[in-house]
């Protein structure tokens, strides 16, 4: 089985039951990959950032040359419609993990209350009616908390697996940046009123397309992780 | 964690839960009391994440939890309500009064929860509790500390709830539930006052309204209970007190 058909198997949703409740230490570690996966979203969203400021500059340096100025004029238009979509792209993943952040904290601390009130409370007080009642009351409050996570997870991963193709996408105009920053690279050899201004743009563009890539890749890595867990679980 | 029993009529309880012996030494010793009506039960002040667990063991012992229909928040700090996400968890229909001023910020705590959540206007109002009615009124406390902030009082049991207002910050050797020593008593909630309190004039507003009622028992949420004397040296001492003051020797947050 290839990498890419274990992540697309790994990402196919699932419907779950209570008896899948994720245990405390399921919940902790959904809540750290959600905290990187966070963490990802909020950098691309920095690169989008410094794509759109590219995209202003060749906008306006392209108005006052005349040798390059359809080359700047196609790159202010690539680097702006990848700035927003990948800020598009960052904002559903940064909805996405927050709720998954919160719903899996609030599980966790429930988790591990139940677990430490349970073991305390049988020792202490086995005779106590409103002992016994209310530990009830707390399993069953913990066992619902747990199905939320878990359905949460399900609904997530489902999006998530969409949002996949979106990255590899990213990956195709990610590599046309790059050529553009080669492109500008060459050209500041030639240019010499605006050298200064190719290879500085060139830089720009290397530095983030690079950055960009590895960012990518990353949160690739973080919801392929984040799947195959909740389809482990399954 | 300590449970005392401030009042008892049969049918209408207080429970005073302090001085948890196994709270973390980082995080500020707060008290938290619980009326239990006829069958319903109000908590207020409930206390933070960390301390939750101490204090859902407590009540525990008492009354089925479900018998808690309302939280009472004096006021938005991390210390009076942060636990709110994990008592909702197992109180999902219950009431939460609080100040309206925080309803947004409070929403941060656990925004499932909002339609819980019921406004206090500034003017403040009373509540209902149990079979019987009973009745609690809340007194507004604006700017003693929190811009938004009352005090709670019941006048079947004669017990002021006044949340920061007479908070103490108790040495390990004054751990008794009531005030003993006034005189003494002072330096452990001098500093606090000074410069939690922002405003004289709101300070002493508050202070004419509570001179009204009627009470057995003054209750802060930290440090020690004022009953009968203590709760007019109290008022006596905090009106001449000059707060909104920084000199750079405040004590320590409370």
């Amino acid at each position: 089985m290839t990498r890419e058909s274990e992540r697309k198997t790994a990402l196919k949703p699932t419907t779950r039951t209570s008896s899948t409740v994720p245990s405390f230490q399921d919940l902790l570690r959904y809540y750290h990959t959600f905290i990187g996966l966070g963490q990802a979203a909020h950098q691309l969203r920095e690169h989008a950032l410094g794509m759109d400021i590219i995209a202003l500059n060749a906008g306006i340096t392209a108005s006052n040359s005349t040798e390059n100025r359809q080359a700047l004029l196609v790159l202010g238009r690539e680097a702006g419609t990848i700035a927003k979509r990948v800020g598009i792209f960052a904002d559903r993943v940064l909805v996405s993990t927050q709720e998954l952040i919160q719903v899996s904290l609030t599980g966790i601390m429930r988790a591990q209350i139940h677990g430490h009130l349970r073991a305390q409370w049988m020792d202490e007080e086995p005779e106590n009616e409103f002992v016994r009642t209310n530990i009830a009351l707390i399993s069953a409050a913990y066992a619902a908390s747990g199905v939320r996570v878990a359905e949460t997870l399900a609904r997530v991963a489902a999006v998530l697996d969409g949002m996949n193709d979106e990255l590899a996408d990213f990956e195709k105009q990610n590599r046309r940046i790059r050529m553009i920053a080669v492109y500008f690279r060459t050209e500041a050899s030639r240019d010499h009123a605006n050298e200064s201004f190719f290879n500085a743009i060139a830089e720009q563009l290397g530095q983030l397309g690079s950055d960009l890539g590895t960012r990518l890749l990353e949160m690739q890595e973080q919801i392929r992780v984040s799947a195959q867990r909740q389809g482990a679980l399954a | 964690m300590n449970t005392q029993i401030l009042f008892d009529d049969g049918h209408h309880r207080w429970l005073a839960m302090v001085r948890d012996p196994e709270r973390p030494e980082a995080v500020i010793d707060t008290n938290e009391y619980l009326i239990v009506s006829d069958d319903e039960a109000l908590l207020l002040d409930p206390g933070g994440t960390e301390i939750f667990p101490a204090v859902l063991r407590e009540i525990s012992r008492h009354i089925r939890i479900e018998q808690i229909q309302a939280f009472f928040a004096s006021h938005q700090d991390p210390d009076i309500f942060s636990s709110l996400p994990l008592w909702l968890g197992l109180c999902p229909g219950a009431k939460i009064h609080i100040p309206w001023m925080w309803r947004g910020f409070l929403a941060h705590y656990g925004y499932d929860f909002v339609a819980n959540f019921v406004d206090i206007p500034d003017e403040g109002g009373s509540l209902r509790i149990g079979n019987r009615g009973r009745e609690l009124q809340l007194v507004p406390a604006h700017y003693c500390h929190s811009p938004g902030n009352f005090s709670l009082y019941d006048p079947t049991a004669k017990i002021l709830f006044s949340g920061d207002i007479g908070a103490a910050l108790l040495p390990e050797d004054q751990q008794g539930l009531f005030v003993k020593d006034f005189e003494q008593h002072i330096a452990y909630m001098r500093g606090f006052h000074i410069r939690w309190m922002p405003s004289n004039e709101a300070k002493n507003a508050w202070i004419r309204r509570v001179r009204k009622l009627d009470i057995d028992f003054l209750c802060p949420q930290h440090g020690a209970i004022f009953k009968g004397a203590d709760i007019g040296r109290f008022l006596d001492w905090f009106e001449q007190l000059e707060v909104g003051q920084h000199k750079g020797q405040a004590q320590a947050a409370v």
